[in-house]
């Protein structure tokens, strides 16, 4: 309760623009009771100074007015890109003409109101506004709240998986220790407790190591023209081992020149491509297929394979973190390569997503914005 | 079994203020036989009094502490970190110069790790935990 009085402290600003004083001063006497501050100017040179040095939340111009009139003033509010959001109502006792009507509201005016208006009708009109105006300033502090709240966990989650690294390492320092030293004397079940340890601090190690990697794609600043081609013969080189051992193919030409942090979009399609072959079908060779497509603002690009395919049900649970559709030990991996792969699309204001049939194959496909 | 190195240094010294790690470092080092003496410090500024035989390495009560052929110097420290340690260190008369300096950090991250290796001193850059892979390398660039 005590943060919506304080809302409530601060007024919005609402415009009225007359070059005839009386009408202003009726149009006062209406409004005296809203809960907003009233500005007001005799002209449309006037209003232009007003609503660059405030922030108006309703302008209620008057149509004929010397030198600049009200649909001019319009669209100048309009063209200025800080201020084409300002809702306009033009109020006018001359033009009462459909037609004129019309070229009000195709300027963007929110209504067209013709004098003699029933002062109610306006009243209900801007206190829409000014209801308006409060829900958009508490909607702003409370998306700026979670963002906060949103980077304080960011970080949480980096200090504490920055720190769990050093115990870690002891564990598996020690165990290792352990195994050189007085492995020798264990008998058979304290070996197998051992090794359930070496197996679990290891996981534990790249889970962490995983977290840290995660936190940091997204933080690079450095961008560079990056040959989507040249990177994919990288990355196929990098999985040369398993491209052999499981005989798969990767195709792609044509592939885009962009301008992106070649480390990330490395990651981006490495995951992918080693996904493609990890999941392949039994018994069936992988066939990847890499296409780019250029649409106005961004590259669209789309990842094939013929592999085991994901059901309906699991599409967006693969984007989690540790999230692994499989039973452990079944696939390799600990459930990070997805979710980095979207952090990395959505840096470069694009999406992921999949269209995946179970045993015919999944193709990704994801775009990024240009520049 | 472990394998002893081929060439025994008279003195290593371990800066971290981790102390399982230095535990281990030590264990480590005295099993591979790599030096005659295995000291550890908590941070930086012990390091450069260890160096210096100053504050608690007073030569009074430590006059028989060796120079270090080695150092092995971690970066998140109290006190005085990794990098403030380098910067002191720099400072240090050329009768310091010839000590090898190995950072050997917890954290594989590309940022220290450039960091480091553009500083003139450091030597060689390695994630924890030591190995005898590591102990070979060191030896056989600098040794």
């Amino acid at each position: 309760m005590t943060t919506e009085i304080l809302f409530r402290k601060s007024k919005p600003k609402i415009l009225m623009v007359d070059d005839k004083q009386a009408n202003i001063i009726a149009l006062q006497k209406v409004l005296k009771n809203v809960d907003a501050e009233l500005l007001c100017a005799n002209s449309g040179n006037d209003a232009l100074k007003i609503i660059v040095e405030n922030e108006i939340t309703l302008a209620l111009l008057d149509i004929q007015m010397p030198e600049m009139d009200g649909y001019e003033l319009a669209e100048i509010i309009r063209s200025n890109e800080d201020t084409s959001e300002i809702p306009i109502i033009f109020i006018s006792a001359i033009y009462t003409e459909r037609v004129h009507i019309f070229k009000g509201l195709e300027l963007g005016a929110f209504s067209f109101m013709t004098k003699p208006f029933e002062p109610k009708e306006l009243i209900t009109k801007v206190e829409f506004f000014i209801e308006k105006y409060h829900t958009t300033k508490q909607l702003k502090r409370a998306l700026k709240e979670v963002q906060r709240a949103n980077e304080e966990l960011k970080d949480f989650i980096y200090l504490t998986s920055h720190d769990l690294q050093e115990p870690m390492l002891t564990v598996i320092s020690f165990l290792q220790l352990l195994e050189e030293e007085n492995g020798a004397k264990l008998d058979n079940s304290g070996k197998e407790y051992l090794d359930y340890c070496n197996i679990a601090a290891a996981r534990m190690k790249e889970m962490i190591t995983c977290l840290l990697e995660y936190l940091r794609i997204g933080q690079e600043v450095a961008t560079e023209e990056v040959n989507l081609n040249d990177l994919v013969i990288d990355v196929v080189g990098e999985l040369q081992g398993a491209i052999k051992n499981n005989n798969a193919k990767v195709n792609f030409s044509n592939l885009p020149t962009l301008k992106a942090n070649k480390v990330e979009v490395k990651h981006l399609m490495q995951n992918l491509i080693s996904n493609a072959i990890k999941f392949k079908k039994p018994g069936t060779e992988p066939l990847i297929q890499i296409n780019a497509f250029d649409t106005e603002n961004s590259w669209e690009f789309e990842v094939s394979d013929n592999g085991i395919g994901i059901e309906e049900k699991h599409k967006d649970k693969i984007f989690q973190m540790f999230k692994q559709l499989h039973n452990r030990g079944e696939y390799e991996g600990i459930g990070v390569g997805l979710p980095m792969c979207k952090r990395i699309v959505e840096k470069y204001g694009g999406k992921i997503s999949l269209d995946s049939e179970v045993d015919k194959g999944t193709t990704f496909k994801f775009n990024l914005i240009k520049n | 079994m472990l394998e002893t190195l081929t060439k025994k240094l008279n003195c290593i010294l371990l800066v971290g203020d981790y102390e399982f790690s230095n535990i281990f470092n030590r264990k480590f080092l005295e099993r591979s036989s790599a030096s005659n003496y295995v000291y550890s410090v908590k941070n930086g500024k012990q390091a450069l009094d260890f160096l210096l035989k100053e504050g608690r390495f007073d030569p009074q009560s430590a006059h028989t502490i060796p120079k270090p052929d080695l150092i092995f110097l971690d970066i998140n420290m109290p006190i005085m970190d990794g990098w403030e340690f380098l910067k002191e260190f720099k400072q240090l008369s050329e009768h310091f110069k010839d000590i090898v300096i190995i950072v050997l950090t917890t954290s594989p991250n590309p940022d220290d790790e450039q960091k480091a290796r553009s500083i003139m001193d450091v030597d060689g850059y390695y994630v924890k935990p030591l190995t005898h892979n590591i102990l070979e390398e060191i030896q056989d660039k600098y040794f």
